[in-house]
């Protein structure tokens, strides 16, 4: 399984050293595409989504972070750092399985 | 809550205790998992939380290593740096870092960092996203658990209790009534005894 990157072009460039295969995305509309296209490829397990990125589909990559489907998604910070006011994994909980801890 | 469709007897009440005492148990024992369970979400939460942090603190320098790597071989020096790079084909793969790849393809050490810093920033990802898988894993198992207490809870303990309620009820109505023509018939006999006499 490998993982793919949608983000701006400093983290596609900089997971493309580490050997991570991934698309520049400059608008939502790339941003929706480039991640349907990722979930529909057969050797991608983990799909990393810089934060903004995921903003910008936030319905359809929130629908993947808690749904049951492969692959997984999940969202990381760009080179400007992570953004602010952004889900804990307790709130990620929360929102999962709709229960506080 | 609603009752069962039983008969009012003796040997149906000896049942519904029983059943009753079975669902309380499973009850007791459900809610104990429950238990287990979110002690163990509470573990594995804290323990996602902290690979959260590993990875924005392993981003930041693989981020930084980058800049410093654009700053000394520019964006077309990274750039066909990063073509000759071999796509990974797999997760686990990354898990082992070839020492000396990067030598292979680049002269520039500040290149050679930011590719380490980038597969070190890989290796945290892979594990934050296994702790968050299993922390949602979990909570749902958790969920299904709380589903099960509860319907035990509001419905099938209620109803059991409500079954038995009416067999006892009735039992001690019957008994009141055998009672009472006993006591009729006791009656009559000790009126006709005395009327004979």
């Amino acid at each position: 399984m490998k993982f793919f990157v949608i983000g701006d072009w400093q983290a596609v460039l900089g997971f493309r050293l580490a050997g991570v295969e991934g698309v520049v995305v400059t608008s939502e509309a790339e941003a929706a595409t480039a991640l349907r296209e990722a979930v529909a490829r057969k050797d991608v397990g983990l799909i990393l989504v810089t934060e903004k990125v995921a903003n910008s589909i936030r319905d359809e990559f929130d629908a993947r972070l808690y749904g049951h489907g492969f692959p997984l998604v999940l969202d990381i910070p760009d080179a400007s750092g992570p953004v602010s006011g952004r889900l804990t994994v307790e709130d990620a909980v929360r929102r999962a399985v709709g229960m506080n801890l | 809550m609603a009752r069962y469709e039983v008969a009012p007897t003796r040997t149906n009440l000896l049942g519904i205790k029983s059943d009753l005492s079975l669902v309380r148990e499973g009850h007791e024992l459900l809610e104990q998992k429950r238990q287990i369970l979110l002690l163990e979400l509470k573990q594995l939460t804290a323990r996602a939380a902290d690979a959260q942090k590993e990875v924005d603190a392993e981003l930041a320098r693989a981020y930084a290593a980058l800049r410093e790597a654009l700053i000394a071989n520019g964006v077309t020096g990274v750039s066909s740096a990063a073509e000759t790079v071999n796509v990974e084909p797999k997760i686990t793969a990354i898990e082992r870092r070839v020492m000396g790849v990067y030598g292979t393809f680049t002269t520039s050490v500040w290149l050679d960092e930011a590719v380490a810093r980038f597969q070190d920033a890989l290796r945290a990802i892979a594990g934050l996203a296994e702790a968050r898988i299993a922390v949602v894993r979990l909570a749902r198992a958790i969920q299904r658990t709380i589903r099960r207490v509860n319907a035990l809870e509001k419905i099938l303990i209620p109803d059991y209790e409500e079954t038995l309620k009416y067999v006892q009820d009735s039992l001690e109505e019957s008994d009141r009534q055998a009672l009472f023509s006993l006591k009729l018939v006791k009656e009559s006999l000790e009126k006709a005894s005395q009327s004979v006499r």
